[in-house]
């Protein structure tokens, strides 16, 4: 698979997650830049990820075809990424997985170990992230990044990191606003993806293991 | 390239996306990353220590918090601190986890037009609050804002300050739905807000509906433990035996509503049989004669019809504490039947004042202390300029005269009536409890401006125009929390963690903040820090030695048992007659009031109290103190056996609670803990915020059963002024 398509696919989830300029989103979602991701993805799911070609083909997906404008964007963000609201469903790992009291809470292990990674990897995180480094934004922006560096890194990181968004999606199917579905939309490319990712990782083990043999 | 991109540290905006070698160097798998680190002490083994005080209730106890590479791994209760004394209660472990809680509040919030919350910027909520704020002051004038506060360091200093400088005198705390009638009656008698009872080295000791094991203070338990342990007899007069049953010697059942009838009786008792201190009452007090006179009605058997306790227990009371005097009190009490509870709490804490006068206890060994304070004292003016006087009264003050602190709920009923036009409350639910929610929830929203600071949403919140995020408080210091005691202490809330949410901001900053959106900055042109500092120098204590100490003692202010206390009162004196009451409409001297309400027939009085693993609903959103709550299904309400049979009730049945003001279900604990006419419903339950995942949907609600309706003189909820019926509702 191409890498720089797989890192398109992370950046946009990561302007999309944490809208943060009109100008960057537009740039993103401008037709030959939005062609260009569309096509990323098409290109990932003919390129053996048959489960992308499902993804891609099924009705959920309409939503990809037409991104939502900046504002929408933002106001959805404003609704439903921020905490403390019966709407809330805020895009941090820590809140979909139980912590050691058994509870989802912020600053989990899985923060912690962003954290650490972030740090060990010498790299900088837009402040208003900074405190949960287990946001998709900051997860997907570093799958991005690594993608743009080592693939096989990257598809590491990517197997290890993103099954939580399984869960957060039923968060946000829960949402009474439309514009989720766009969001989805976007989590169901990333979940193909990893899926995908994670097959030919064990595809990869098992054939070790056969030559091992 | 997205403005959330990661960058390479030291590149240019633009030019990031690609990792270089040294950055991938650093890559580790999770798994690798769980092995090698998953215990932070053998990762980094920095360990930090830093005292705080807990914000569980409003004890703030001391606590040591242990702190490995900036995340919170220990607390332990300080052994320097007067409340904790080395211990921590289960809140005060547990209450720490908001920091971290998923329902935190993360950034400033505004209603849209479809009445939901969305958020917004601080500058946008700031500039927003600022100009209607100037707006109401421009046509209603700063007597039409309101303030309710629950008291803690910071948050008292601020909220007041902020108020002050806009000229409002409208500032409360939470006192109608607590302490307002018991402080500001006992105050009537001794000139002095409450006492302290010297339970650990009294001979006796009687306590009227209130529980040190249920509304937990860490040290004041011990001193019962101890006074147990020596023999003291210990008395609980109470309508349901409660938790503190484990260190007392007797429960006294009593008919909810009618401790003022016991303790005329048992005053009636001390006077009639010249049982009383009669020099002490000569040196000390004015109004006796008329106080003598007006008590002679109040026989033992005319209280004995009233309270359901026969009139052998009490004329035996009287002359146990009259032999115990003057190592005995009756303790003052704190949100019970003398606080807020019913129509005649006032004058039940004024009756008790008055008893203990009669044997003169007040800093005898063993009796009720007036403990000294300390307080930060004057301040350089042109750093911390005083704020102006308000142009008005206090609202409330008229109607409520004897109210110490003011009654918030006097001035939600001025916003009911379009008198308060902006409403804001800073760490307090008075939505939530302090009287009906449905209606204090009307109120609140229907004023022009409403404005909520919080960590989590509360119905307070919910209620409101904009809410703002404060950080927990371990994510702040805050100024010096003076307490009186034996030896009166100041304590230090100093920050434990990094902020978590970098949208919320401590309580300090978002006052000097609105303080500047609403052009009164110039009040607040110091830091937190910088005020800290002069307000422990004023009092001869460096800032850093208190918080490396935590607390710090004032030695030569301590007390000393037989002091005679200076009553400050108007005339100087103990007043067994107090002219103020008489011009609030009572009479002179504490005389019986009936309840507001009575039940009638198959009615049970609902009453409500702490649980020890909880502070109300504050704490209910908490998962450890839940998962404690349902583990052993503390939510139950309690009934009577003997009135549970009649009714075909029994143990662990679901039951329909009902009144014109409400209907809910709930599992039922039948005892013989409860007299027969009450119904018990724990404070803690019944949150009707959905954003409280853990809290929404279990239990009732008391305050829900409750109508809007104040005690005449002070103000405060009559909490316990509703009856209700109850049924079977289960298969």
């Amino acid at each position: 698979m191409d890498a720089e398509k797989k890192a398109l696919v992370f950046d946009v989830v990561c302007a999309g997650f944490a809208p943060a300029e009109l100008d960057g989103w537009n740039a993103l979602t401008g037709f030959s830049a939005w062609s260009e991701y569309l096509d990323a993805c098409e290109t990932i799911a003919n390129d053996e990820c048959s489960v992308l070609t499902d993804v891609l083909a099924s009705g959920e997906l309409m939503a990809l075809r037409h991104p939502l404008g900046f504002e929408e964007v933002r106001a959805f963000a404003a609704r439903h990424f921020t905490g403390g609201l019966p709407q809330s469903a805020v895009p941090v790992e820590s809140l979909y997985r139980a912590g050691a009291s058994g509870v989802p809470a912020y600053d989990g292990i899985s923060a912690r170990y962003m954290g650490d990674l972030i740090s060990s990897m010498e790299l900088d995180v837009p402040e208003r992230l900074v405190s949960t480094p287990d946001h998709v934004a900051v997860e997907a922006g570093l799958a991005a990044s690594l993608y743009r560096s080592d693939e096989s890194l990257a598809d590491s990181f990517v197997s290890e990191r993103f099954t939580w968004l399984a869960d957060y999606r039923l968060a946000l199917v829960a949402l009474h606003d439309d514009d989720r579905m766009f969001f989805c939309a976007l989590i169901d490319v990333v979940l193909a993806l990893v899926e995908c990712v994670r097959s030919r990782k064990h595809e990869a083990i098992s054939e070790i293991n056969l030559e091992r043999k | 390239m997205s403005g959330n991109a990661i960058s390479r540290r030291g590149f240019l905006a633009g030019t990031a996306g690609v990792i270089g070698a040294a950055g991938l160097a650093g890559y580790m798998s999770f798994d690798a990353w769980e092995q090698a680190y998953a215990d932070d002490s053998e990762k980094h083994g920095t360990v930090s220590t830093v005292h705080s005080l807990c914000n569980g209730c409003s004890n703030k106890c001391g606590f040591t918090a242990y702190v490995v590479d900036g995340k919170l791994r220990k607390l332990i209760g300080d052994e320097r601190h007067p409340m904790a004394k080395g211990k921590l209660c289960a809140r005060g472990y547990a209450y720490a986890e908001i920091a971290y809680s998923k329902d935190r509040l993360t950034d400033p919030l505004k209603k849209n037009d479809k009445g939901e919350f969305e958020a917004i910027s601080w500058e946008q909520a700031l500039s927003e609050i600022g100009d209607k704020v100037k707006e109401i002051v421009s046509s209603d004038g700063p007597g039409a804002l309101m303030m309710v506060q629950d008291p803690r360091p910071s948050g008292s200093y601020y909220a007041k300050r902020f108020m002050a400088a806009l000229g409002s005198p409208n500032v409360y705390t939470h006192g109608a739905a607590c302490y307002e009638s018991r402080e500001s009656a006992i105050k009537q008698v001794i000139g002095s807000n409450s006492w302290t009872s010297d339970v650990a080295n009294a001979k006796m000791t009687i306590f009227i509906g209130r529980s040190y094991a249920d509304g937990l203070r860490p040290a004041a338990l011990m001193a019962v433990e101890k006074a147990h342990e020596a023999g003291s007899h210990i008395v609980l007069i109470d309508p349901r035996f409660t938790n503190s049953q484990k260190f007392a010697d007797e429960w006294v059942p009593i008919t909810p509503g009618t401790d003022l009838a016991l303790v005329l009786a048992m005053c009636q008792v001390l006077v009639t049989e010249d049982l009383y201190n009669a020099d002490y009452v000569a040196a000390n007090a004015v109004g006796f004669d008329e106080f003598r006179q007006n008590i002679a009605q109040y026989t033992p058997r005319w209280a004995a019809e009233k309270t359901g306790v026969d009139e052998t227990t009490i004329k035996r009371l009287a002359h146990q504490m009259a032999e115990a005097a003057p190592a005995c009190s009756i303790e003052s009490g704190w949100r019970g039947p003398s606080g807020c509870q019913y129509k005649n709490s006032g004058e039940l804490a004024r009756a008790v004042a008055c008893f203990n006068a009669l044997l003169g206890v007040y800093n005898q060994k063993g009796g009720a202390l007036l403990y000294p304070g300390v307080s930060a004292g004057k301040l350089d003016e042109t750093k911390f300029p005083s704020t102006p006087k308000p142009q008005s009264a206090q609202v409330g003050s008229d109607e409520f005269p004897l109210a110490v602190d003011g009654s918030a709920l006097a001035a939600v009923k001025a916003a009911d009536e379009g008198k308060i036009k902006g409403f804001f409350s800073y760490n307090a639910n008075m939505v939530g409890g302090y009287s009906n929610p449905s209606y204090l929830a009307s109120v609140v929203s229907g004023c022009d401006l409403s404005v909520c600071i919080d960590v989590q949403m509360s119905e307070t919140a919910a209620a409101c125009q904009y809410v703002l995020p404060d950080t927990s408080y371990l994510e702040r210091s805050e100024l010096p929390a003076f307490a009186s005691g034996a030896v009166p202490s100041v304590s230090m809330r100093t920050q434990v963690i990094d902020v978590v949410h970098p949208n919320t901001k401590p309580v300090d900053e978002i006052f000097t903040e609105l303080a500047k959106a609403c052009g009164v900055g110039q009040y607040f042109d110091f830091t937190m820090e910088e005020l800290a500092k002069a307000q422990l120098a004023s009092v001869g204590v460096d800032v850093d030695a208190a918080r490396q100490m935590g607390t710090v003692y004032f030695n030569d202010k301590a007390f000393s048992y037989g002091t005679t206390p200076k009553w400050k009162t108007p005339t100087g004196k103990i007043q067994f007659a107090s002219d103020a009451c008489r011009q609030a409409g009572y009479e002179a001297t504490p005389s019986w009031v009936e309840p507001e309400t009575m039940p009638m027939g198959n009615e049970l009085r609902l009453i409500e109290a702490k649980q020890p693993i909880h502070s109300h609903t504050m704490t209910a959103n908490n998962e450890t103190l839940m998962g404690i709550t349902k583990k052993y299904d503390l939510t139950r309400a309690w009934i009577n056996r003997s009135f549970a049979e009649r009714l075909g009730i029994e143990d662990g049945d679901t039951i329909e609670v009902s009144n014109e003001k409400f209907t809910g279900t709930i599992g039922v604990h039948v005892t013989d803990r409860i007299v027969p006419g009450a119904l018990y419903l724990p404070s803690a339950y019944g949150v009707s915020v959905k954003e409280q995942h853990t809290a929404y949907g279990v239990g009732l609600r008391p305050a829900d059963f409750l109508a809007f309706n104040l005690e005449p003189g002070y103000g405060s909820t009559m909490s316990h002024e509703a009856c209700v019926t109850v049924k079977k509702v289960n298969a």
